[in-house]
């Protein structure tokens, strides 16, 4: 069923429309939620997912379904992993990503005195817009899909050491940027 | 700003630039990817000559497969539903071995094992979630991919139809993760004076053949260019390739080393990329360029250039040196084995019987 029928029968509040999103794009959700938990919490976050979906779709009429499901995928599955770092239990490419970011800010969280969320938002939608077509699918695979280096590397048909360079360097690019920009002390 | 909320910050990309990066294994780009690869060749002041050498056509060299879901994409139920990665739109990829010229028993097995694996993982992708589980079991490296008992007798079966070894269950010596402290592959290139520049980044392995595979990227006045390297010794599968997109815009030519050592060019300006081939009686080398910079101006993709790059960083008489040798004679001194075997190819170990890690089949 394509995704535009999909979302026809969300909007006719038709629970169909869970049996089909679950059955198109249930792998992906869980693929995904899975680069941010451990297997039986990506598991129940899935779920969550339809449910918010439901929740959602009316009002939202998404232009892109996949889109739109891959942003809910990210916060419900982030969401709870920092539920599950509260209680000290480990996440999965997630920290490594998280890890690698926090190289690119600055020491001190001063940030929020000068610019808003949103104002950061802004600046990374237009930092990511203007990297190579390459590059921006690298960035965009590490650090929204969380994905492995590994799967970005058969993605992409580079080697991982290549993956690891690129990245390095994007975030150098990202962090010059972001105190170009006056994201810092 | 937090590492959690700039990660948050990503929520707000605009949905096209998810649907590009959810929905291209290539990427738009106009550069030609490159996969795994090659060669090597020697220093010293080279002299061009305009036309490809006698052995050496890229276009002779390569073959196609087709690409299919990676086995990361297919989730814990099975195959991916995505509209555009199915099989009625399947991604062109252009090899070329890493291991042998066309013609070689190296490079007609890798051929056909590539032919094989893409077509048994696009009917069988089901499977895919069995690849890690089985890996850690499996007879053969990690690298072959295989992930059930019928790849496993398939690969046997093209390793014995030409003659060749299989790589074990793990690799030698895998050394990629600068946190480590210690780089046993790239000691054993500079201390014999096989590479000259030092590199920001480097990998290296040491494969149970001696076959070496190294990369590596420069820093000024070549910032940006990264580079691979591989000594592949003959007699042994190892299932490696160059991989890209298009031959469209690669001019060949030969240029002689100080030594005298011919070494067969293709270069693309445009997509910045260079690739040098040394077929040497005991292993094939290959030595593979291209620009990595984000901004691509730094470095003038000319034959010239390549030469001077080429000259400065490698000594082709010690990279001949290394090829045809054995593990045991490379292994550098003082490295210390460690009887930990993971199975993975990615678990930086050093093996105390490197021989058991070559499979002869019979």
């Amino acid at each position: 069923m394509d995704d535009k029928a999909i979302i026809e029968l969300f909007h006719d509040r038709d629970e169909q429309a869970i049996i089909e999103v679950s059955k198109k794009y249930g792998d992906f959700s869980f693929s995904m939620a899975r680069h941010i938990l451990p297997e039986e919490d990506a598991k129940e976050c899935v779920n969550d997912i339809w449910l918010q979906l439901w929740d959602t779709i009316p009002p939202i009429y998404p232009l892109n379904l996949k889109a739109y499901l891959a942003k809910i995928t990210r916060n419900l599955a982030f969401n709870r992993y920092r539920a599950l770092q509260a209680k000290k239990r480990g996440g999965g490419e997630i920290d490594l990503v998280l890890e690698e970011l926090s190289t690119v800010l600055p020491a001190q969280e001063t940030v929020e005195s000068i610019y808003n969320h949103r104002e950061m938002e802004h600046f990374l939608q237009e930092f990511v817009q203007n990297l190579p077509a390459r590059n921006r699918v690298i960035f965009i695979r590490r650090y929204f899909y969380a994905d492995t280096i590994r799967d970005i590397a058969v993605r992409c048909s580079m080697t991982e050491k290549h993956v690891h360079v690129v990245l390095n360097r994007i975030r150098r690019k990202l962090k010059q940027a972001l105190i170009k920009e006056g994201f810092t002390v | 700003m937090k590492k959690e909320e700039l990660f948050e910050s990503f929520n707000a990309l605009p949905d096209k630039l998810l649907i590009e990066s959810e929905s291209t294994t290539q990427p738009s780009s106009k550069k030609t990817v490159w996969g795994i690869l090659v060669v090597a060749m020697l220093s010293l002041t080279l002299t061009i000559s305009a036309a490809a050498t006698d052995f050496f056509h890229l276009s002779d060299q390569v073959f196609t497969i087709t690409r299919w879901l990676p086995f990361s994409e297919t989730g814990h139920n099975g195959i991916v539903e995505d509209d555009n990665l199915d099989a009625s739109n399947p991604i062109i990829l252009t090899l070329m071995s890493t291991d042998g010229l066309a013609d070689s028993p190296e490079a007609l097995a890798n051929k056909e094992w590539q032919e094989y694996y893409n077509q048994y993982v696009s009917s069988h992708s089901a499977d895919g979630k069995k690849w890690d589980t089985y890996a850690a079991l499996a007879p053969y490296d990690y690298s072959y991919q295989v992930y059930n008992d019928e790849m496993s007798d398939k690969l046997e079966e093209i390793a014995l139809k030409h003659s060749l070894k299989l790589m074990g269950k793990t690799q030698l010596i895998d050394n990629s993760r600068d946190h480590l402290g210690e780089y046993p592959v790239k000691e054993l290139l500079l201390s014999t004076g096989a590479i000259h520049n030092q590199e920001s980044w480097c990998s290296g392995r040491l494969f149970a053949d001696g076959s070496i595979y190294y990369e590596g990227s420069f820093e000024y006045p070549y910032f940006g260019q990264y580079y691979i390297l591989t000594i592949s010794n003959k007699g042994t599968f190892k299932n490696r390739n160059f991989c890209f997109q298009s031959l469209e815009g690669f001019d060949e030519f030969s240029f002689t080393t100080k030594d005298g050592t011919l070494l067969s060019a293709a270069m693309n300006p445009n997509t910045r990329q260079a690739l040098f081939v040394l077929d040497l009686p005991d292993s094939f080398v290959t030595l593979c360029f291209f620009d990595d910079t984000v901004q691509s101006d730094s470095f003038s993709y000319t034959a010239e250039n390549l030469q001077s790059l080429i000259c400065e960083s490698f000594d082709w008489v010690a990279i001949q040196g290394l090829a045809g040798k054995s593990y045991d004679e490379l292994k550098p001194a003082g490295v210390t084995d460690s009887s930990e075997i993971n199975g993975k190819s990615d678990g930086f170990v050093w093996r105390n019987h490197p021989l058991d890690d070559l499979v002869t089949v019979e």
